[in-house]
């Protein structure tokens, strides 16, 4: 009765959880990006 | 009332002990406070725990805890499912409103209007003034059922009198927000959900040990009526209340205020990835709580007061008076968010940008204290004298929710996504979504819409008419300027 709507609702959190995670990896790269560009590149 | 004069001292102070908490935050909040946008965006330093906490708790009304259990108590389980269309909204404004709103970085909701449709021939101020009154006209009376809800369970509980019940609500409210601002709304709406979650949860073991289990309750209501565990609202029925749920959440200026108050674009993201899991743990309690009590109290004849009665005769003083915290908490974190934005679009909308725009920082944080007190004043006299305004009362705040979605969700969601879009075609869209809401509303009422089509919310209508009149108004219209399209497009 309650089951399938729990369900549901794990899975909104997971995938929005999944969302931000993706993001902020995002942005994460972005800010290794520039620092190396202002280094002058490179790894 | 069934349950006046019941409660203990056990239960007196354990909500005395609630209540003088709210006011400790509320100090210092007030302590803490310095200018107007620390009042109205708590200095964005709000992190993604307390922001999770706070779009939980202002999204959880008198409603969920009264309303809702009600609901579940007179229909079983089937109306659950609106909380999915919420978490859709959510979803939605999750990936393509909430962050953006957050880069942008402003105080209030007219603030983005006024600049993103800031070619209106006054440099955004009309703009600005249609979207700050028609919050204040709609959330300030809505703000009415609140206290009329709070009225109504301070009579149950200590036996004083419905005017008695929601003054002491209005004082108490009035007391902490209009001193701590932002920082003492977010910070009491993180203890709010605590103690909602908290609330929600505890009471099912307890109310299920009385039943028997889940299984037992699931056979016990199939005996009163098969449909409690069915769809006793139609796919339809629940399909098009989530509809409006999800939308009126998309654009609500009252949870987009409290984005603007968080540290960056990712604290929004994961603030709102936990908001979803309060929701579910208080979405499951309240389904469970409400069907338990049908099966408990199968006769009551006001549903709405199933939490109250079960807090009292089941729970015990101590997780009693937890529930009524809970239930308390609701009405509270969603009434101190509504005034914060009320406020803010009187006084930092109307007054700092259209009247005073000299004003000084003292002057204008002021300004939002004072129109706090207002907007939270003036719904006590609406609520107590609103029958003398003809059912208007009523009416705006049945439709409040549809009004606001109607109106504010797609030109947030466009306006941050389609450079297209101009400031004609949105005031045409959302003028046409205002309107298209009362005609479907007056239209069900009035016997000329019927069937499977009065099952639909007015928010449907308005939002497609509202992106209708966006659409077609800004093609018939000139493209928008360089200058208004600037902070959100690369032009």
């Amino acid at each position: 009765m309650i089951a399938p709507f729990v369900v549901i609702g794990i899975i909104f959190v997971t995938a929005a959880l999944l969302w931000a995670r993706h993001k902020g990896g995002e942005v994460s790269e972005k800010e290794v990006g520039s620092e190396d560009l202002e280094r002058g590149g490179g790894a | 009332m069934a349950v006046i004069g019941t409660v203990g001292w056990g239960f007196i102070i354990t909500l005395v002990i609630y209540f003088l908490a709210i006011f400790g935050i509320g100090l210092y909040g007030y302590l803490t406070t310095k200018d107007e946008d620390d009042f109205l965006v708590a200095n964005r330093e709000i992190g993604p725990a307390v922001g999770a906490a706070t779009l939980s708790a202002t999204q959880m009304s008198a409603g969920t805890f009264v309303g809702t259990i009600g609901v579940h108590y007179l229909t079983g389980v089937s109306f659950i499912y609106i909380w999915v269309g919420l978490w859709m909204g959510w979803l939605v404004s999750l990936v393509f409103v909430a962050p953006q709103m957050r880069r942008f970085g402003e105080i209030t909701v007219p603030d983005f209007i006024a600049v993103r449709f800031g070619d209106d021939g006054a440099g955004g101020d009309r703009m600005r003034a249609f979207s700050a009154v028609l919050i204040v006209v709609a959330y300030t009376v809505y703000i009415s059922a609140q206290y009329t809800g709070a009225g109504l369970i301070f009579q149950s509980i200590f036996g004083v009198s419905n005017t008695v019940g929601m003054a002491i609500m209005v004082a108490i409210i009035i007391a902490y927000t209009a001193f701590g601002g932002m920082r003492a709304s977010a910070l009491s709406d993180f203890v709010q959900i605590i103690i909602m979650t908290v609330g929600a949860i505890i009471a099912i073991p307890i109310l299920l040990g009385n039943i028997g289990g889940l299984g037992q309750m699931e056979s016990m209501l199939v005996s009163l009526n098969p449909a409690y565990i069915g769809w006793a609202f139609t796919p339809l029925e629940v399909g098009t209340i989530a509809l409006a749920f999800g939308f009126g959440m998309l654009g609500a200026p009252y949870e987009i205020v409290r984005i603007y108050s968080m540290r960056d674009e990712q604290t929004v993201r994961y603030a709102i990835s936990a908001t979803l899991i309060f929701q579910v743990l208080i979405a499951t309690g309240v389904a469970i709580i409400g069907m338990s009590m049908r099966v408990l109290y199968p006769q009551l004849t006001t549903p709405d007061l199933a939490s109250v009665i079960m807090s009292i005769d089941v729970l015990g003083p101590i997780l009693g008076a937890l529930v009524i915290g809970a239930v308390l908490s609701a009405m509270l974190s969603t009434v101190d968010s509504i005034m914060i934005v009320s406020a803010g679009a009187i006084a930092h909308d109307i007054y700092s940008e259209l009247i005073n725009p000299e004003a000084s920082e003292g002057r204008k944080l002021w300004a939002n204290r004072l129109a706090v007190i207002f907007v939270g004043i003036v719904p006590f006299f609406l609520a107590l004298y609103g029958q003398a305004l003809g059912g208007l009362v009523q009416f705006i705040v049945l439709l409040q929710s549809a009004i606001i979605g109607a109106t504010f969700s797609m030109p947030l969601l466009l306006g941050l996504h389609w450079d297209r879009i101009n400031t004609p075609g949105t005031f045409a869209g959302m003028l046409l979504g205002f309107v298209s809401v009362l005609i479907w509303h007056f239209s069900i009422d009035g016997g000329v819409i019927t069937g499977v089509l009065a099952q639909i919310d007015p928010v449907v209508p308005g939002v497609i008419m509202c992106l209708i009149g966006m659409i077609v108004g800004s093609y018939l219209t000139a493209e928008p300027t360089r200058e208004a399209l600037a902070p959100f497009f690369d032009v």
